[in-house]
């Protein structure tokens, strides 16, 4: 098969892009979220004490990391969307 | 008055104002398909928040989470781990696909799958996916209805009636008000349903326990005590594995963004701001998911033996001395929880149905006023049938609808290399979800012969990836200019839209 400048490139692309170390922040936080609530990690805080704020402790772990991701996403919300005011004004 | 009136009485009046708020919204949208199937894409931020928190939100909310709960402990905090990350996809993909959307007219997940892949068999593969997995869907939103009206009027209203009538109140909003009805309902009925599950989840730990963590230290006290460590027990009641749990969790996480219904509520969306505040604003409704849980193990040392555990919401709410208007309450928020999914899904399988699976094999094509009245047909077609699966068909459909979400998950790779991956193409595209979803059943209906307890969806994305990629590279790649719409998307798109779009709402 012969390669011309039209084919498109062989691995993934992502747009260079002014907020995409933010993004990039945003991707770790999400995957260490993933990983905190799966095996290897999730099983070293399964216990039910201590208590936090009146749930075990396996439940709030999980609701953590969901302020967690929560949180994350949010600031980079508010920072693109202060880039996009300052690209249009 | 006696109880079960009053309770009536309330859950009567609750149908009432959503006929009316639901009926009266389509004054508010073009008679285009447009207009019918994503509501002008005028959607803002609050309406399209409870769109997707209550797509999401089904009476599995009311009836199953609890369920699992009170039966599976620890193993229920899985339907809020993966909805920590579920959405996230959302935030990236979503607003590429709206803008495309805007640019070609789109309207539906799979018709902006087909267009990138260049692929009209995989346009009709979807919608097949996609009604497979609603149907069944639909069916147990139908059956949670009737099952909450016939229990809470003590048998006055039987099943079928309960769920011919609320089903009545939304075929009768979706046939005339499309995603606009949905859109207002909803709102309408997150609020009521959030209330009530905040309420129930304080309010009956305190009352029977103390307090929640006092309702936790009992539990953890007695014999019981196993079901608070995760991961919780498995469906036979011995410890469910790590395995089994984590490998859940991704797969679900996978999905979640992916149903049909949910993703193509990206193309309602008014702006693309818009878009990403409301997945930014997300967990705020997966929050809800906690006392929902709370409500669960409420009943797990008052209540042994509850059988099947999905009853013990409305268990609870027959035991335990409430007034009777805050029973209706609550048993109205069960119907709305029930109802705002059963809506959404409704209209996107009638949707879907027409767009990608019929459109695609006509060789005329169909005009504007065609395809909305054949929508409206295939709505009602679609409400008979699950109605029949509902009140008539003994068929095992939880089975079913379990391992839909395996099914869902096959569509990510497809949508993640739509705008990620240039070089993937139709063929691949195809053979990769085909394969994906074969593998996905194959393991479904044959659990002995996975070589690790995994979920099945996990086997169903390694060969749908595997033979994605391959594929592709043995195919020839597609235009380098048809692909940069997706790559680079049409940026003008967000001015444009702003100066036209009718604001559905003040905010």
């Amino acid at each position: 098969m012969s390669t011309s400048p039209d084919d498109p490139p062989r691995g993934l692309v992502f747009r260079s892009h002014a907020t995409s170390r933010h993004r990039r922040g945003v991707a770790a936080v999400v995957l260490m979220a993933t990983l905190a609530l799966i095996w290897p990690v999730y099983p070293q805080v399964s216990s039910v004490e201590p208590y936090v704020v009146g749930l075990p402790l396996s439940l709030a772990w999980v609701v953590g990391w969901l302020i967690v991701v929560f949180i994350a996403v949010a600031l980079l919300y508010r920072r693109e969307e202060q880039n996009n005011e300052a690209d249009t004004s | 008055m006696s109880t079960p009136t009053i309770v009536l009485l309330i859950c009567g009046l609750y149908l009432l104002l959503t006929l009316g708020m639901g009926v009266w919204s389509s004054r508010t949208v073009s008679s285009s398909v447009t207009g019918y199937v994503a509501g002008d894409r005028t959607l803002g931020t609050l309406v399209l928040y409870f769109v997707l928190g209550a797509s999401v939100f089904s009476s599995f909310a009311f009836l199953g989470a609890p369920g699992w709960a009170y039966s599976r402990g620890a193993a229920a905090f899985y339907i809020i781990a993966y909805g920590v990350v579920g959405m996230v996809p959302l935030y990236f993909l979503g607003p590429r696909a709206r803008r495309i959307g805007a640019h070609f007219g789109f309207v539906t997940q799979a018709e902006i799958l087909s267009h990138r892949y260049q692929s009209r068999g995989l346009s009709v593969l979807l919608a097949v996916l996609s009604v497979i997995v609603f149907i069944p869907y639909l069916t147990l939103q139908m059956k949670g209805a009737g099952y909450i009206l016939s229990t809470i009027s003590e048998g006055l209203v039987p099943q079928w009636l309960g769920a011919l009538v609320a089903y009545g109140v939304v075929l009768l909003y979706v046939f005339t008000s499309g995603m606009v009805g949905i859109g207002w309902t909803n709102t309408f009925q997150g609020i009521f349903m959030m209330a009530v599950a905040w309420f129930l989840g304080l309010y009956l730990p305190h009352e029977m326990y103390g307090g929640i963590q006092a309702m936790f230290e009992q539990i953890a006290a007695s014999d019981l005590d196993a079901m608070l460590r995760a991961p919780g027990l498995a469906a036979d009641g011995a410890s469910w594995s790590w395995a089994g749990y984590s490998s859940a969790v991704i797969v679900s996480a996978v999905g979640f963004s992916m149903w049909p219904h949910l993703f193509m509520k990206a193309f309602t969306a008014k702006s693309e701001r818009t878009l990403k505040f409301t997945v930014v604003l997300y967990p705020t409704f997966q929050l809800f998911l906690v006392p929902v849980l709370l409500i669960g193990f409420s009943g797990v040392l008052a209540f042994p033996d509850v059988s099947p555990a999905d009853t013990i919401v409305p268990h609870l709410l027959t035991q335990i001395e409430l007034s009777p208007v805050l029973v209706g309450l609550v048993c109205a928020g069960a119907l709305a929880a029930s109802m705002s999914s059963g809506d959404a899904i409704l209209h996107a399988a009638a949707s879907i149905g027409l767009r990608d699976g019929v459109r695609p094999l006509l060789s005329e094509g169909m005009t504007d006023m065609q395809q909305r009245r054949w929508i409206r047909v295939l709505v009602v077609v679609i409400s008979a049938v699950a109605y029949y699966f509902a009140v008539f068909s003994e068929v095992g459909i939880v089975a079913l609808l379990l391992g839909a979400y395996g099914g869902v998950a096959q569509i990510f790779p497809l949508m993640f290399a739509a705008f990620y991956w240039p070089r993937g193409t139709g063929a691949g595209a195809l053979s990769g979800l085909a394969a994906g979803v074969a593998v996905n059943t194959f393991f479904l209906v044959a659990p002995h012969l996975r070589p690790f307890p995994l979920h099945e969806g996990v086997y169903g994305l390694i060969a749908n990836v595997a033979v994605f990629v391959a594929v592709s590279f043995l195919t020839a790649p597609h235009n380098g200019k048809h692909l940069r719409a997706y790559t680079h998307p049409p940026v003008d798109q967000e001015e444009a839209d702003a100066a036209t779009a009718q604001p559905l709402e003040a905010v």
